[in-house]
């Protein structure tokens, strides 16, 4: 088990807790006759139970290795998936006022320059091919219908 | 409508398209590290939707077992396995080419291959059509307690911590039972939020988890490319010597393949390894081993094939995915409105057969594809994953967006992406979700009828025979997971 697995665990132990909570909200019904929060609360409390043992097991081995040099889990490329992260959540909120060609071009302006392109020129280029592409293949060819957004475009 | 008409069917222009673009695409995975058939199959499913249903199956198919194909290639030339089924063929795949020998360890992991889809496929074929007419007879309690048991063996069978595991299957059912409830009609767990009414979509799940978690793990390590060994691998033929050596460990690991792809929890990696293991016991000479013998690359190779046609039966006869990958494939028949089980060959005779005869195509086209290209795929295997990614991304935004034309959930798969990233980092596996996640629904069903039919006696899963085995088999797979967790606890305390 991973040093760094309490949380992990924690993580679980509190989502099994939060789907427990709301299964009783439910109509529980009786064990002859389970109504939809029956099932759901029991595979929560099993959830529970088995992370609360993980839990306890994970803080054991942690407080036991403390002293000891630990496996980081994250290191800087970690700023990597970050930054990708971000400018997802920012793709996928401005697709809807961008429109998808213009937010899908600025989005692989980014994702260019992350992997590795030098010239700006180059990533430009890139990025507009793409986009067209894509919208051709997608929008066209297979019919799906992207948000446009304020320039109508 | 039987196996002949299923030629017709799959000798169609379209179907057969469909099956060259999926073993070609799968092919393609199979060869670049980093993309797997899960991920494949997931960018790949919102092409489907305007196509026929049998072309979408014959596609996604071809997918997983064009990327057993593929995962060789990589595995000898590099030293780099492009699946997990082919993790076991770098030990003497690699060695064989570093000894100026990559053509025959090309060309025998091609030929075992296509000799060990065509006979799983056979098995499919003959063991199919009558498993049908014996599940006609399950009813709910059958149902439930094997759906129990292939998610216990599943979990127990994933490798790494039997506990995360089975917090895996937890958090997948859980997460099933979000929207309404199939009985009552009640909603469930939707905080509020009306896109959560009809549920979590299985698309934007299996993408976040598959595609953009993959993407952003490779993101954080530093791109593998080993040498590319590009001496050796123009005579592609092997040897009579090599064919003399390989042919038993071909068809050995075409029937370990296959049964362990038919067994709940089976699959490519646990065949390919099993396999090779099993060649090295019985050889005369197992020093040979992980030193350039052809058996060891013929035998898992063989053996990673088979199991896809074997896990193709539970899938197509019962209803029930066998491992993480069948069970994407059994969320995409849900999708174009197929329910996968007895009642397919019943009412969709021409889907089934259509189905398994393209899985010989497939194969043909495989050996095919793989000998004269090789030279593509030794050149697809030159491009850098950094160029790569963006497509992927722009592929699982698409997918998830275009299933429903929402945006909530590319929102929602971006989530689930940030979710599978995590999950990697701290070595869970999401194969075991999306098995329960996918089988949830299915579970909560026939577990809540076979207790209407029994006016709440629970008595009714153990009353039955078959439902008493399949749970009494459950049992005995959950205690022989927790058997070394006991042991280590009463021997450290």
């Amino acid at each position: 088990m991973a040093r760094n697995d309490w949380a992990s665990n924690l993580a679980l132990l509190l989502l099994g807790g939060a789907f427990a909570i709301a299964s009783l909200q439910l109509n529980f019904g009786t064990v002859h006759r389970p109504g939809p929060g029956f099932l759901p609360f029991w595979t929560a409390s099993g959830l529970i139970l088995v992370a609360s043992f993980s839990l306890a097991r994970a803080l054991v081995e942690f407080q036991r290795r403390k002293s000891a040099q630990g496996e980081r889990l994250f290191d800087s490329s970690v700023l990597n998936v970050i930054a990708t992260v971000v400018i997802l959540a920012a793709y996928a909120i401005g697709l809807e006022w961008l429109g998808y060609n213009l937010s899908t071009f600025a989005l692989f302006i980014f994702l260019f320059k992350v992997s590795g392109f030098r010239r700006w020129l180059n990533i430009l280029i890139a990025a507009f091919l793409t986009t067209s592409l894509s919208y051709l293949f997608f929008g066209s060819w297979l019919g799906v219908r992207f948000p446009k957004g304020f320039l109508a475009f | 409508m039987g196996f002949l008409q299923g030629f017709e069917i799959a000798f169609q222009l379209q179907n057969l398209f469909y099956c060259f673009v999926g073993v070609f695409v799968g092919t393609l995975v199979g060869v670049l590290p980093g993309i797997g058939p899960s991920a494949a199959m997931a960018l790949l499913l919102p092409i489907t939707y305007n196509i026929s249903a049998l072309g979408a199956i014959i596609m996604l198919a071809g997918i997983y077992y064009g990327a057993m194909y593929g995962g060789s290639t990589t595995s000898i030339l590099v030293n780099i396995p492009g699946e997990a089924a082919s993790v076991i063929t770098t030990l003497d795949g690699y060695q064989m080419a570093q000894q100026g020998r990559a053509g025959p360890a090309l060309g025998i992991a091609a030929f075992g291959s296509f000799i060990a889809g065509t006979i799983s496929v056979l098995g499919l074929t003959l063991i199919a059509g009558p498993l049908v007419q014996v599940a006609l007879k399950f009813g709910p309690p059958e149902y439930f307690s094997l759906m129990a048991l292939g998610l216990i063996i599943l979990i127990h069978l994933t490798g790494g911590s039997v506990a995360k595991g089975f917090m895996m299957g937890l958090l997948g059912l859980l997460l099933s039972f979000v929207g309404l409830d199939t009985i009552t009609g009640a909603p469930r767990f939707n905080f509020g939020m009306i896109q959560f009414m009809e549920g979590i979509g299985l698309v934007p799940l299996m993408m976040g988890l598959f595609g953009i978690g993959e993407v952003l793990i490779n993101l954080e390590r530093p791109e593998e490319r080993g040498h590319i060994v590009t001496a050796g691998y123009k005579g592609l033929l092997p040897s009579v010597k090599d064919w003399k050596d390989s042919i038993g460990a071909i068809l050995r690991g075409s029937v370990v393949g296959f049964f362990l792809g038919v067994l709940p929890g089976g699959g490519t990696t646990i065949s390919s390894f099993a396999a090779y293991g099993l060649e090295r016991k019985i050889s005369k000479h197992p020093e040979r081993f992980g030193k350039g013998a052809i058996e060891g690359v013929a035998a898992p190779e063989a053996a990673n094939n088979a199991a896809v046609g074997g896990s193709m039966i539970p899938l197509l006869s019962l209803g029930i995915p066998t491992n993480g990958v069948i069970a994407l494939l059994l969320g995409a028949l849900i999708i174009h409105g197929l329910r996968p089980g007895p009642e397919l060959l019943e009412k969709n005779p021409d889907i089934f057969w259509g189905f398994v005869a393209s899985m010989y195509i497939g194969n043909a086209m495989l050996l095919v594809l793989n000998l004269p290209l090789i030279r593509v795929w030794v050149q697809i295997l030159k491009i850098p994953y950094r160029l790569l990614f963006p497509l992927i991304l722009l592929f699982t935004i698409v997918g998830s967006y275009s299933m429903q034309n929402s945006l909530f959930d590319v929102k929602l798969m971006i989530f689930f992406g940030v979710a599978g990233y995590l999950l990697r980092k701290f070595n869970y596996e999401p194969s075991s979700l999306i098995m329960a996640f996918v089988l949830g629904p299915m579970l909560e069903e026939a577990f809540r009828q076979s207790l209407i039919i029994s006016r709440g006696s629970f008595h009714i899963f153990i009353s039955r025979p078959l439902s008493l085995a399949f749970l009494v088999l459950a049992v005995i797979t959950a205690l022989s997971s927790l058997a070394p967790v006991l042991r280590r606890h009463l021997r450290s305390g």
